[in-house]
């Protein structure tokens, strides 16, 4: 397991401010990429535990939530897995003094969040 | 009907520029704070399925019987609510970084807050009902 690194590594290129940072001065004041990582993490964990409870009740005997729930724990691990390589974009990102947005990962997030919210209710209301 | 509004906005600005090229380059720290927002939003969401799918399978049943299902669909529908316009908060926040403007603001706390103590005060009233029937 590769954990995230470098990110506090002292005498980054660039700082936000444009000026050559002070050699010991970390790149990341406040720890924002961490911070980003590891809310892309709780998030994948949150998504795992829906997929877990979805699975739990294909077991139960509905079977029609088996592929939701695989896919959503798919999903999830897929995330998390994403959260590693983001991390390490962005790292690089922030040392060209570029933008780390990255509008693909916010979309396909919010687009299986809201399937599962749909899903969700379609169980309750039919199951 | 404010979302409403703004998802026809939306829908009207669909041609705009994209948001990568907008503005100028910003700190990327309110990028990643942008970024992290709208995760929270999504783990929200997230928590009021959870809580909603849980308050209809798991809770025994109430007194009256629809409680559970009131519940649960207030609580998932609050979660569809902000699942389904967390991605339109993101880039209209983060287009508004990238040209310097003031942060466009959002009615969704406000609504979140007002739902979920709609809903708390409902499970209230069931609960109140149940002791007052001697029901379980």
């Amino acid at each position: 397991m590769s954990g995230p690194g470098g990110a506090g590594s002292p005498g980054g290129a660039g700082s936000p401010g444009g000026a050559a940072p002070h050699p010991t001065e970390p790149l990341d004041a406040g720890m924002q990429s961490e911070r980003t990582y590891l809310s892309w993490q709780r998030t994948g964990l949150g998504f795992a535990a829906i997929g877990a409870l979805l699975l739990r009740r294909a077991f139960d005997g509905h079977l029609v939530l088996a592929a939701p729930g695989l896919l959503t724990l798919l999903a999830a691990a897929l995330l998390t897995a994403r959260a590693q390589l983001r991390y390490r974009t962005m790292v690089a990102a922030i040392r060209l003094n570029r933008s780390p947005a990255d509008r693909r990962a916010v979309t396909a997030t919010a687009a299986l969040a809201t399937a599962l919210c749909l899903t969700g209710l379609a169980v309750i209301l039919l199951l | 009907m404010e979302w409403l509004r703004r998802l026809r906005h939306q829908w009207r600005d669909r041609g705009q520029a994209p948001v990568r090229t907008v503005g100028t380059e910003p700190d990327y720290r309110f990028s990643l704070a942008n970024e992290r927002t709208f995760l929270a939003w999504i783990r929200t969401a997230l928590a009021l399925l959870a809580g909603g799918v849980a308050v209809v399978q798991l809770v025994p049943s109430f007194y009256i019987g629809w409680a559970r299902h009131l519940l649960g669909i207030t609580l998932i529908v609050i979660a569809i609510a902000i699942a389904a316009t967390s991605y339109a908060r993101w880039e209209r926040r983060e287009r508004a970084i990238r040209l310097g403007a003031p942060l466009p603001p959002s009615r969704l706390p406000l609504l979140t807050g007002a739902g979920i103590t709609v809903v708390m005060i409902f499970a209230l009233a069931f609960v109140i009902v149940d002791v007052a029937r001697g029901h379980r």
